[in-house]
């Protein structure tokens, strides 16, 4: 192993994650320098403001942190572990399949175990700034709480996790690659239909693990637990910690030699897998085992053929290209993230359900629309060429590209409200007018979406590739924040109680406010259909070079 | 006016001029070689043709269609096959074909005759259900070319359509080029391969930064090169000044 070629491999592929997704090409923190400052940075702050902070703590209160203290010391390998391996996974799910198989390092001379040694260190070094803060957070604790003996072993434990999140990424991208390979070769289209449900299901149980109260109930679990599950070797490096701390210099000694071992063997594992699978190569994928050809084109509502084929086109991508069925899970993810809070709130709470109606389907009707719509141009990439030579008018483009947004975000909607209506049921005029108000909302906001897409397209494929420029993005959802409240302006005013002096009763008051809705929100759709058909009409005349 | 008609176009990109003052007319029945070395303005000058680039001035008329006043109904007219076939890769081959079908549109009888007829012929036909990302690069070629012949175009923009296909497929798009010329059909065809060029192209314009420098079939090109007897490759280094590649070579520590 030619550890020069290991570190610099591991450069390459920490610049191309970082200038080739979340921060831009000329972007400052792809630079590993600036890296290694912020970590440093985020620990001195984090350490100094607990060094601070600690001997301002109470005597009386000090009996009371200690056992947090060892907690964290305790939890921290496993949480940094988990954290990699799930970031890691995501990553992985954002990027495309061909370009995963075209790789410079596929054809160089890199072994299997310099490559997985490369690409765990860069996964490492671009999560380190979450291990060093956790560090400057809990080493002042070690040490206020004279566990200063315990910090060595305490930090070269967390380094052990944190690679261990690395490999354990390697080894799961490797599975996968080999899974989908098989399953999309002997199932076709069930394969397809599968890796979307598997994708949605993966998505919504991490959000679902990460919201706040299922870690927090989570955490509590395992702190105390450890101890208990000694025999799972994610939590070994924490068992050494804990055994330290507690004086049992035997037991710190085996799990640490443990950790080590572990270390090594994932290692070969993720080398051998990486050797067997070196290479996902894009497969021929049958959709039918028929030869014959049977030409399909049919209109479908508004949508004439040439429409509706675009739309089958964007259904088709989101449904079968890796980088895009992330974006399925969202309407999912939505709802089980808002309706969590509410589920596990009071009673109390819960019986002001107008209020928690109101604030989801706000909530959902403008992220569900801009984003589906607003990602709908610039995931066409170098295939927008297609779009540029065929004679597609801008309205055959608008409404096609349009549909399945507004169509899935509907569903959401819908879903939202009902769900949202048997967890905390609201008065039928009231919930009715919380509808007609998310219903247009969502009208508008995939006109803007589509708009802002169409005038800030983003057509790079990549890693977590975005498919809209960040200005785009927020010029996307500072108009929709505008018109989300105009179209909702009638809902507050009723829900405010202003209605009240009119004396229509409840069915009046709702009805009232559903006509005002439906009046703000037609003018707001012609508005926003203007503005979204300007820009495709742009964006169609002349293809950048 | 039926065929290509392009005059006085000018396009820059930035500060830079990529095409200059052009003038070409391709009549019906023509296939007119575009030559030219890396970025001398072929690639550009083919999307205005299209109507997907426009120019800062100029008239392009395809079939006495205006391509700048009424881009979509000239695309109506015209078959392309890009450089680089950009489809997408993650539809099946009947679903990319339906597309491309219905945007130009074509019904359901004439295009289940035109796929099956142009699919048999470049081999493909095996493949009409398959998704076309695992497709090499000769066999997403095909497809663009079946893509562009879909609606029988009476003007062809081929940019190196012969780019990845194999000897047989090559003949098979050549010979059908030819047929569709005998039928009137207007071509414009780039390639680097300038074998290909004299072999298939009946008049071959070479440009050089932008501009068109010699225009003529092969012979007027020898004739005017003054080099009577010689290859179409040896007229195209004389005549873009780059004839002295053997020095370029020797300079090389191979």
């Amino acid at each position: 192993m030619n550890g020069t070629k290991v570190l610099s491999l591991a450069s390459v592929l920490f610049k191309s994650y970082f200038r080739a997704s979340r921060l831009g090409r000329r972007s400052f923190f792809s630079n590993p320098r600036v890296l290694v400052v912020i970590d440093l940075i985020l620990f001195a702050v984090s350490f100094g403001l607990l060094a601070y902070a600690l001997p301002l703590v109470p005597a009386n209160l000090r009996s009371t942190v200690r056992p947090a203290a060892v907690q964290a010391l305790e939890v921290l390998p496993v949480l940094l572990t988990a954290a990699v391996i799930v970031t890691g996974v995501l990553f992985e799910l954002g990027q495309s399949s061909g370009l995963a198989s075209s790789e410079a390092v596929n054809w160089l001379p890199v072994s299997p175990g310099e490559y997985v040694l490369a690409s765990s260190v860069s996964i490492m070094f671009t999560y380190s700034p979450l291990l060093f803060l956790c560090l400057g957070f809990t080493i002042p604790l070690a040490v206020n709480f004279g566990m200063l003996s315990a910090v060595p072993l305490f930090v070269m434990v967390s380094f052990v996790a944190f690679f261990w999140g690395g490999v354990i990424v390697e080894v799961l991208r490797s599975v996968m690659n080999r899974i989908s390979s098989s399953v999309y070769k002997k199932s076709g289209r069930v394969g397809i239909v599968l890796r979307v449900i598997l994708v949605v299901i993966l998505l919504v149980a991490v959000q679902t693990a990460f919201n706040p109260y299922i870690l927090y109930t989570a955490l509590s679990g395992i702190v105390g637990g450890v101890s208990l599950v000694w025999f799972v070797p994610v939590v070994w490096p924490s068992v050494a910690v804990v055994s330290f701390v507690a004086s049992d210099v035997f037991k710190a000694t085996l799990f640490t030699l443990l950790s080590l071992m572990f270390t090594l063997l994932i290692f070969e594992g993720a080398s051998k897998l990486r050797a067997k699978y070196w290479s996902p190569v894009p497969v021929s994928i049958s959709v039918s085992t028929s030869t014959v050809y049977v030409p399909q084109g049919r209109a479908l509502l508004w949508l004439d053929p040439v429409a509706f084929a675009i739309t089958l086109k964007e259904l088709r991508s989101l449904t079968r290209r890796r980088e895009m069925t992330r974006f399925l899970a969202v309407p999912a993810v939505l709802v089980v993230a808002s309706l969590l809070p509410i589920l596990t709130s009071s009673a109390k709470a819960r019986s002001d359900a107008s209020t928690a109606t109101l604030y989801l389907l706000f909530e959902a009707s403008i992220i569900l629309p801009i984003m589906l719509s607003s990602i709908s141009i610039g995931q066409e990439g170098k295939s927008i060429s297609n779009i540029y030579a065929l004679p597609i008018s801008t309205k055959q483009l608008v409404d096609g590209k349009l549909f399945l947004s507004w169509v899935i975000s509907g569903v959401a909607i819908l879903g939202i409200a009902l769900l949202a209506q048997f967890v905390a049921p609201a008065a039928a005029p009231e919930f009715l007018a919380v509808l007609v108000a998310g219903l247009f909302n969502i009208l508008i906001q995939g006109y803007v979406g589509l708009g802002a897409g169409l005038r800030y397209p983003n057509f790079t494929i990549g890693p977590r590739a975005r498919f809209i420029t960040f200005t785009g993005l927020m010029v996307a959802f500072a108009i929709g924040l505008l018109t989300t409240a105009g179209t909702f302006t009638p809902l507050i005013i009723y829900q405010a109680g202003f209605l009240g002096s009119l004396s229509l009763g409840s069915y009046g008051s709702a009805l009232l406010t559903i006509i005002l809705t439906a009046v703000i929100g037609t003018v707001l759709i012609i508005l926003a259909r203007i503005y979204c058909m300007q820009e495709a009409t742009k964006l169609l005349s002349n293809m950048e070079a | 006016m039926d065929g290509i008609t392009i005059e006085s176009v000018r396009k820059t990109f930035d500060r830079k001029v990529a095409v200059n003052d052009l003038t070409l007319s391709v009549p019906p029945g023509e296939i007119h070689g575009l030559l030219g070395p890396n970025g001398s303005g072929k690639s550009t000058t083919m999307k205005m043709v299209m109507g997907i680039i426009k120019p800062d001035y100029g008239k392009i008329d395809l079939c006495g269609v205006d391509v700048l006043q009424q881009p979509l109904d000239a695309k109506r007219l015209i078959g392309y096959v890009p450089e680089q076939p950009y489809l997408y890769e993650y539809l099946t081959t009947s679903e990319y074909l339906d597309f491309v079908g219905i945007a130009y549109g074509v019904d359901l009888k004439s295009r289940r005759e035109r796929v099956d007829e142009l699919l048999q012929a470049l081999q493909m036909k095996e493949y009409i259900n398959e998704v076309m990302s695992g497709f090499s690069q000769g066999m997403k070629q095909k497809i663009a070319f079946t893509a562009a012949l879909l609606h029988r175009p009476k003007v062809l923009i081929l940019d190196e359509v012969l780019n990845g296909l194999d000897p047989r497929s090559a003949k098979i798009v050549k010979d059908i080029l030819l047929r569709l010329a005998g039928e009137g059909v207007s071509i414009l065809f780039s390639t680097h391969v300038l074998e290909i060029a004299e072999a298939v192209c009946s008049r071959i314009s070479i440009m050089n930064e932008g501009s068109i420098i010699a225009e003529g079939t092969v012979q007027e090109l020898r004739a005017r090169a003054g080099m009577p007897s010689s290859t179409l490759e040896d007229i195209f280094l004389k005549l873009t000044g780059s004839e002295d590649t053997n020095k370029i070579v020797e300079a090389l520590k191979l």
